[in-house]
């Protein structure tokens, strides 16, 4: 199961064509790839054109292995990442590979090139640009440059390119994002065209010519029109947007019927009922055992959700986000042989959740509970480097078993990758668990790893006190406002065994404002084990920066005594 | 972990401590609400009041339900239930009070009229019950919670009476027994903030879609939505006109005009809200997928009206009818012979439920409501010469029929269409109090008998209904003698 659901048949009409005109070497790459099915939906399509600078020795090189390293790499990305992570990523590793290429050379050439991507994925456009090659839109008979030149003029002839790929270590890439319309028509060509065909002849070609003749009768003019460069030109005309029509969707979501309400000693593809786990208002959870006697667990999602098709997407994604995270801290998911039903089979941990663990425990032990902090981390790092937001973080969905805290839950994942891709429903939006998920869910500020990070100290601060650390108000709490009301209670206070410097990493990562958490999750777990210096002096801070409000009424009762005073002393 | 099956008695788990919270919450706003039933004669004689009056009462008792179901469906969603109920029952326990003391007939009426807001207690319980259990076991935690909820008038009316003439005594004792429920329910009030949670801990929250109105997926649906809305309002308007000059006389001139006002206000408010949750729908249509027909939600809403409309209705008048017809029976009797008919809720809700998904949806329906209006027929036919046994037991078969027709109806209402499940049964609810409003009404027009024989020609014409009913699809798998799960191929 995955994103079949989002799939779409796609209508594209590309034409290109690259010519070496009078030079003798075609320096000029260029190159399109449009995948089938799945990868279609999860990565969309690409036109990449890139022009080789005839400065350098190995422009033909730097092109050709920029185009054909991109379209290759781009699509092996993981699907989980947008667009942009994706193709950035991309790029810089490619450009890095072209510096090194050049600097290690012995006579010291330079692999530089120009390089100009269009990738279109779902009903969005996205621009990737670096040099002067050119990306134009032609809309309802109106031609616009969406890119900028990086070039810069010495005199009125002269001038050169202030960026290309290959040309230093770091790479600055233009990134833009657009919507797409039905009807548009993109044009990308390299200097060869667009220095010596005035935008009136493109504009010309676009609205008469069928498209299939254009990059030719470009090729002719421009060198007709005198140009000594390389010539390349590429066309995408998209005639319809990519819709995936509801119907379609539904009916791949449901092609799996719900499963009914199992009963012990029940099999439902060869998976025989062991026990219930577990059974909420969204879901069950099953222990099953296949033919050869080995346990899994089986999910079902809850018949209340037949018709769901919004609830029905996020069930398939969680199988789907499973099977694609690889770590020991996160359960792992299986693939039955056949399906029937609309189930999904993981590996069965034994162990307790830890929320039955805090319960029987707490306080745990500083150093377990930083363990189990440590060990559910790496889950996390493991989801944000796929681009993916956990958003449900909570001690009823980790796993504490012997090889460590093991994750379990992916139902309120948010994929960067899938978020792209429009859904012809509206999608659930996840807002966690009152006690843990952070702020910004409540008060819809955006969400980021950040959020993930304050409902994982939220957790190290229950198992190392049994407490909330904002108390019991926090899960009233709605606005910025009301959050910045609570008072973070020191975690020492509840335990005197947890060390201040401690309390000090709990206190950032616990921030009601992300900004004011720690950048990267390993910051945090770093903290956990170092004492930071500077959380030493917190009892030392102002009375200003810990309650402000205090400050403020304090400071104004004593201006009162003395405004009083004052009186007393002058009346008399 | 979890049982498989409810096990009631499992007070270490908190979904069964909470369902016992929720219906005993239920329970009491049922007692609250039928108090004055079983006493009828005492609050009578106090007030001096003429029999048109005292139907009147009756009618007042339901009549602001209707929109109050609406006002409490809008503070669930914003407060949540726990915080909803609570107050319910602390405002409700206070005008209760103020009930019990009222000193003339129209603070009588007010009061009564503002505790048809308790009525509407049933929409909180249903949402909190429902995020507590899992699908396999909400139906069950749901029948138990109305079921047991409902029995609270038959507790009124058997306990009553005796409370108001044993324990207090003749001359006020009627004031202290219904104020003690009122007492009691604030007092419950406060421990069900205490003690209630509006979901699991650690339950994860996804942010709910559209509320407000009944999603339907026509344009021809929207139209027959609209016109299902507007009984609501016409029976409401009906009810001030018997209360204005024209009619009782409760109501002034102004006073009735000004009604008449706030329900025009009331049904635009419902448009609009209907109008913002239909407005995609009206403008692209629906998809393909989603789509279910209304007419299915409108013949279980009418069934419901002639089912829960009926027990609303009879359960207010049954004490007094009981009294009035036998000779020689005492207050406390006749309240426990008429709580006769409420008893049935403890295993007829159940039964009607397992009816339907033994035999078929429309045709146990369709049996229940023929039931029904046979013994609406045989009730219009006692007389002071039936023995009271005969009586008794006539009453008991016929809440039989009427409250299995009830749990019939809420079988099939997760079936028609199931992302929708709270909203068609929200509407269903609304048209039961309907049915109360407009069968009352009805009583303060005709005899006891003429409004035994209505109702037995609103259930014909309502079976007549149910036979344009489609028979909704059941379950697609079963599990053959070996437990393997096999899917049911549906031709």
């Amino acid at each position: 199961m995955g994103i079949e659901h989002l799939q779409s048949t796609l209508d594209v009409e590309i034409h290109q064509l690259s010519d070496a005109g009078r030079k003798e070497e075609n320096q000029d790459a260029i190159g399109a790839r449009v995948p089938d099915g799945s990868l279609l939906a999860a990565k969309g399509f690409a036109l990449v054109i890139a022009d080789g600078v005839s400065a350098a020795e190995a422009a033909r090189e730097a092109s050709q292995a920029s185009v054909t390293g991109f379209l290759t790499d781009y699509f092996s990305t993981p699907d989980t990442w947008s667009v942009k992570r994706s193709a950035l990523k991309v790029m810089q590793s490619l450009n890095r590979w072209l510096y090194g290429q050049g600097q290690s050379h012995i006579q010291g050439r330079g692999f530089l090139t120009t390089f100009s991507a269009l990738i279109i994925k779902s009903n969005t456009v996205h621009i990737f640009h670096v040099g002067d090659s050119r990306i134009y839109r032609f809309r309802h008979q109106q031609l616009e440059l969406l890119t900028t030149d990086h070039t810069r003029h010495l005199s009125k002839k002269q001038f050169y390119l202030s960026r290309a790929m290959g040309a230093d270590a770091t790479l600055d890439i233009d990134y833009r994002c657009l919507d797409l319309q039905a009807g548009d028509c993109f044009l990308l060509t390299t200097d060869g065209i667009h220095d010596v065909l005035p935008n009136r002849m493109l504009h010309q070609s676009l609205s008469e010519l069928p498209r299939s003749d254009i990059p030719q009768y470009l090729i002719n003019k421009a060198l007709d029109a005198g140009s000594s460069d390389n010539l390349s030109c590429q066309i995408a005309y998209i005639p319809q947007l990519q819709s995936v029509s509801d119907q379609e969707a539904f009916k791949a979501l449901s092609e799996l019927p719900f499963p009914p309400d199992l009963d012990v000693g029940n099999r439902l593809d060869g998976y025989e009922v062991i026990r219930l786990l577990h059974a909420s208002e969204r879901s069950q959870l099953y222990l099953v055992k296949d033919v050869n006697g080995r346990r899994w667990a089986m999910k079902t999602p809850s018949v209340n959700y037949q018709d769901d098709p919004a609830y029905i997407e996020r069930f398939v994604l969680e199988e789907w986000i499973a099977s694609r995270m690889r770590s020991t801290n996160i359960v792992r998911a299986i693939t039955p042989v056949q399906r029937q039903f609309l189930y999904y089979l993981t590996e069965y941990i034994p162990g307790q959740t830890l929320e039955q663990v805090i319960h029987e425990r707490s306080p745990l032990d500083v150093k377990d509970a930083i363990a189990i902090t440590e060990q559910t981390a790496k889950a996390l790092r493991a989801l944000h480097q796929k681009e993916t937001l956990h958003q449900d973080i909570k001690p009823a969905n980790i796993i504490i078993s012997k090889q460590g805290a093991v994750l379990i839950d992916f139902g309120s994942c948010l994929v960067a990758g899938i978020e792209e891709i429009s859904a012809p429903f509206q999608r659930d939006s996840a807002l966690g668990t009152a006690e843990y998920s952070a702020p910004e869910y409540r008060y819809q500020g955006p969400r980021s790893e950040r959020s993930d990070q304050f409902s994982l100290a939220v957790i190290t601060y229950e198992m190392m006190t049994g407490h909330h650390p904002y108390g019991a108000g926090y899960t009233k709490a709605k606005s910025l406002s009301d959050f910045i009301k609570l008072n973070y209670q020191s975690a020492t206070h509840h335990n005197p065994l947890v060390p201040l410097w401690l309390d000090g990493a709990l206190n950032k990562a616990l921030s009601i404002k992300p900004e004011h958490r720690y950048e990267v999750l390993s910051e945090f777990l770093f903290d956990l084990k170092q004492p930071n210096p500077n959380f030493n002096r917190i009892n030392q801070s102002s009375l200003l920066d810990r309650n402000p409000l205090r400050f403020w009424q304090s400071l104004a009762a004593i201006q009162v005594l003395i405004i009083l005073a004052l009186i007393y002393f002058l009346i008399d | 972990m979890s049982n498989e099956r409810l096990n009631l008695a499992d007070f270490s788990q908190p979904s069964i401590r909470t369902l016992h919270l929720t219906w005993f919450a239920f329970f009491l706003t049922f007692v609250i609400w039928f108090s004055h039933a079983p006493l009828k004669p005492l609050i009578m004689e106090t007030f001096d009041m003429s029999i048109e009056q005292w139907k009147a009462l009756l009618t007042l008792n339901v009549a602001l339900t209707i929109p109050a179901r609406i006002i409490i469906g809008i503070l669930v969603d914003k407060f949540g239930p726990r915080l909803v109920y609570s107050g319910l029952l602390l405002l409700s326990g206070l005008v209760c009070i103020a009930f019990a003391s009222a000193q003339s007939f129209e603070q009588l009426a007010l009061f009564r009229f503002l505790l048809g807001f308790v009525g509407a207690g049933f929409v909180i319980g249903i949402r909190m019950v429902g995020e507590w259990f899992p699908a396999r076991q909400v139906g069950l935690a749901e029948g138990i919670y109305g079921g047991w909820g409902n029995f609270g008038s038959a507790a009124a009316a058997f306990m009553l009476p005796s409370l108001a003439l044993v324990i207090f005594g003749e001359d006020n004792g009627w004031r202290y027994a219904i104020g003690s429920t009122g007492v009691a329910a604030f007092l419950y009030g406060i421990l069900f903030y205490f003690k209630a949670r509006n979901t699991p801990k650690g339950s994860t929250y996804f942010k709910p879609k559209k509320s407000g109105g009944l999603e339907v997926t026509s344009q021809k649906d929207f139209i027959f939505y609209l016109l299902m809305n507007i009984p609501m309002y016409v029976i409401l308007a009906v009810l001030a006109w018997k209360l204005s000059p024209a009619g009782v006389g409760l109501l002034t001139v102004t006073t009735t005009n000004l009604m008449y006002g706030v329900l025009i206000v009331l049904f635009a408010f419902q448009l609009s809200q209907i109008l913002k949750v239909n407005r995609d729908m009206l403008k692209q249509g629906a998809p393909e997928h989603d789509k279910y027909k209304f007419k299915q939600v409108a013949i279980l809403n009418w069934a419901y009206f002639v089912t829960f409309g009926s027990e609303l209705a009879v359960v207010s008048m049954l004490p007094a009818f009981f009294l009035e017809t036998f000779d020689g029976l005492s207050l406390a009797q006749a309240g426990m012979l008429g709580s006769a008919y409420a008893f049935m809720n403890l295993v007829a809700r159940p039964s009607g439920g397992w009816f339907s998904d033994k035999f078929g949806r429309r045709m146990s329906l369709s049996i229940l409501i023929v039931g029904l209006a046979i013994g609406y027929l045989v009730l219009s036919q006692i007389t002071a010469s039936w023995p009271i046994a005969l009586a008794v037991i006539a009453v008991m078969c016929c809440s039989f029929f009427v409250q299995a027709g009830e749990g019939a109806v809420f079988a099939i209402v997760p079936l028609i269409k199931r992302r929708m499940t709270g909203q068609i049964a929200g509407m269903t609810g609304a048209y039961g109090n309907v049915g109360a409003v407009t069968f009352l009404t009805a009583f303060t027009f005709v005899s006891t008998s003429t409004f035994f024989l209505l109702i037995a020609a609103s259930a014909v014409a309502v079976f007549v209904m149910v036979q344009f009913m489609e028979e909704p699809q059941g379950h697609t798998a079963e599990v053959d003698d070996n437990g393997n799960v096999q899917l049911i191929e549906i031709s």
